[in-house]
């Protein structure tokens, strides 16, 4: 009886989130290539930080991939794949000089970690090979994507509330917007650089 | 010890010291004598030149050479370095300069003979050579002389090089908007300096280490790697260090030869020759006299190869940057630490 009480309780609870989650989706136009998309606001809530690293490698004298979104607090691995020794640098997070970082320079088959504290994009640069570049996009929250090459994006799993979300694309100024998120919800950004 | 002889006038007296026969016979010494335009025989001062060379390979057996080195020269050993990476010569760019030899002589014709002229001082004195020259004779080869290599394979020197320059780093992040204090630009450029200096002395997965270079050696070519890059004021930085002939000659094997040529083993067959194998460095001496190894090395000359043996157009790169003392220091250093496995 107890037992049949729980499992009642449990779809119901499942129920309810799956009608209270909804999407975010839309284009980001005005820029060429992928952008990023993230909720950058949900007041009033806190997440944990993944244990899952992500992972950054440096291979045939690439930073691959060239764009990686991580929720804040998580710990990026950069990898160095190649025959030669690479550098991992950045001079600011989110236009913060503060916030520059030189991870040093390591030969091939080591890698070094960092973990991202503070949100923003980190223009990532190897100062030994300067055609090296790459970033990594710090959001505050775990609800972000990374936009087709022809801009589209979608966000699922956003629990229906207000939120504050931004666009970001390389080079091009970040465009932020108010976003009430109920069931399926549409937000287009048009950037400019 | 030296054995004193007269370098002018040997010819005609011709009866105060002869070179053992064998020798004579082995630097072939009548037969590339060369006739000049009036199809006369350069007989004196071809003479002086070649019977110099003897007087320096000599002394130098019986002297075992340089006091003038600090460096500890040590014989090439081991396996080619395409045979360590399992790559063949002709899927590589390593060790080729983009030049070879002369076509095969066609039958009846007689290939031209080298004109060997070595220095008077060939051998017997210390040269001071610049990091320009050190490059030449350990990088050059693969690198090419601006250094960009031959990329994927072959990677430019020059960026890691432009990474060593506090100036070259504030400039070109000041360019892309990501301004940095000169503190952390030293940062940056001391990190890639320990790298491109640990590089130098151990060589990389492709690249092979460099220990034979004192850390005076190090410096010079360190000093011309900046200049070459185009690091403002390293023109300034250019110090000569004083070689001995055998030490050059190491150099040129170690970094150059030994690329394609094993240290040691049998000397392949014309047919072998034909499919692709590479003579080791130890039958050199022995199945080459000096004129013709220094001919070849500068300007190429036809192998013969296959069955029936033809003359044919090498596949050794001709190393045009090289001077004849240089190709000569090879010979010499190869003869006096004989190559082993």
């Amino acid at each position: 009886m107890k037992r049949t009480f729980l499992i009642i309780i449990t779809v119901i609870m499942s129920l309810r989130v799956a009608a209270n989650a909804g999407t975010i989706s839309g284009s980001v136009s005005g820029v060429a290539g992928e952008s990023v998309v993230y909720v950058d606001t949900a007041p009033g809530k806190t997440f944990p930080a993944p244990t899952q690293h992500a992972v950054v490698d440096q291979r045939g004298l690439l930073f691959q991939p060239h764009i990686t979104v991580v929720q804040m607090g998580s710990t990026v691995d950069f990898q160095n794949s190649d025959k030669v020794a690479h550098n991992v640098f950045w001079t600011n997070i989110g236009g913060n000089k503060k916030l520059g970082h030189n991870l040093g320079t390591w030969p091939q088959g080591e890698k070094r970690s960092f973990k991202f504290d503070t949100p923003g994009a980190v223009p990532v640069l190897c100062n030994v090979h300067p055609e090296m570049s790459a970033y990594i996009v710090v959001a505050p929250t775990p609800y972000f994507t990374e936009t087709d090459k022809s801009g589209e994006y979608k966000i699922e799993n956003v629990p229906d509330g207000s939120y504050k979300v931004t666009a970001w694309h390389e080079g091009a100024k970040n465009q932020s917007k108010p976003v009430s998120v109920s069931g399926d919800t549409k937000a287009d950004f048009t950037l400019s650089k | 010890m030296s054995i004193p002889i007269p370098r002018e006038g040997f010819c005609d007296t011709g009866n105060m010291f002869r070179p053992h026969e064998s020798m004579m016979k082995r630097f072939q010494l009548e037969s590339p004598r060369p006739k000049n335009a009036n199809g006369e025989r350069h007989g004196h001062s071809w003479c002086v030149k070649s019977l110099g060379v003897i007087f320096v390979l000599v002394s130098s057996l019986l002297g075992q050479g340089g006091e003038t080195s600090k460096v500890t020269v040590t014989a090439v050993e081991g396996e080619s370095w395409l045979n360590h990476l399992h790559r063949t010569f002709d899927e590589t760019s390593m060790g080729k300069t983009g030049r070879l030899g002369p076509p095969a002589t066609t039958p009846g014709e007689v290939p031209a003979h080298w004109q060997l002229g070595l220095s008077p001082g060939f051998a017997t004195q210390t040269v001071a050579l610049h990091g320009r020259d050190l490059y030449r004779l350990n990088c050059q080869g693969c690198h090419e002389e601006s250094g960009l290599g031959a990329p994927p394979e072959i990677n430019s020197v020059i960026d890691p090089v432009r990474a060593t320059s506090v100036a070259i780093i504030m400039e070109r992040n000041k360019k892309i908007g990501m301004d940095m204090s000169r503190s952390a630009a030293a940062e940056l450029a001391k990190q890639s300096r320990t790298s491109l200096l640990q590089r130098l002395h151990h060589g990389g997965q492709d690249m092979p280490p460099l220990p034979y270079l004192s850390e005076a050696e190090v410096r010079s070519l360190f000093a011309y790697l900046r200049q070459l890059a185009g690091v403002s004021g390293a023109e300034r930085e250019q110090v000569a260090v004083m070689e001995s002939s055998s030490h050059i000659g190491e150099q040129i094997v170690k970094s150059t030869c030994h690329v394609c040529h094993g240290a040691a083993g049998p000397n392949p067959s014309p047919q072998e020759l034909l499919e692709g194998a590479i003579p080791p460095l130890n039958t050199l001496t022995t199945r080459t006299s000096l004129p013709e190894f220094v001919g070849k090395v500068i300007s190429g000359a036809s192998i013969t190869m296959g069955t029936p043996p033809l003359s044919c157009r090498g596949r050794m790169p001709v190393f045009g940057y090289l001077s004849e003392d240089e190709a000569a220091d090879v010979y010499l250093y190869l003869m006096l630490n004989p190559p082993h496995q």
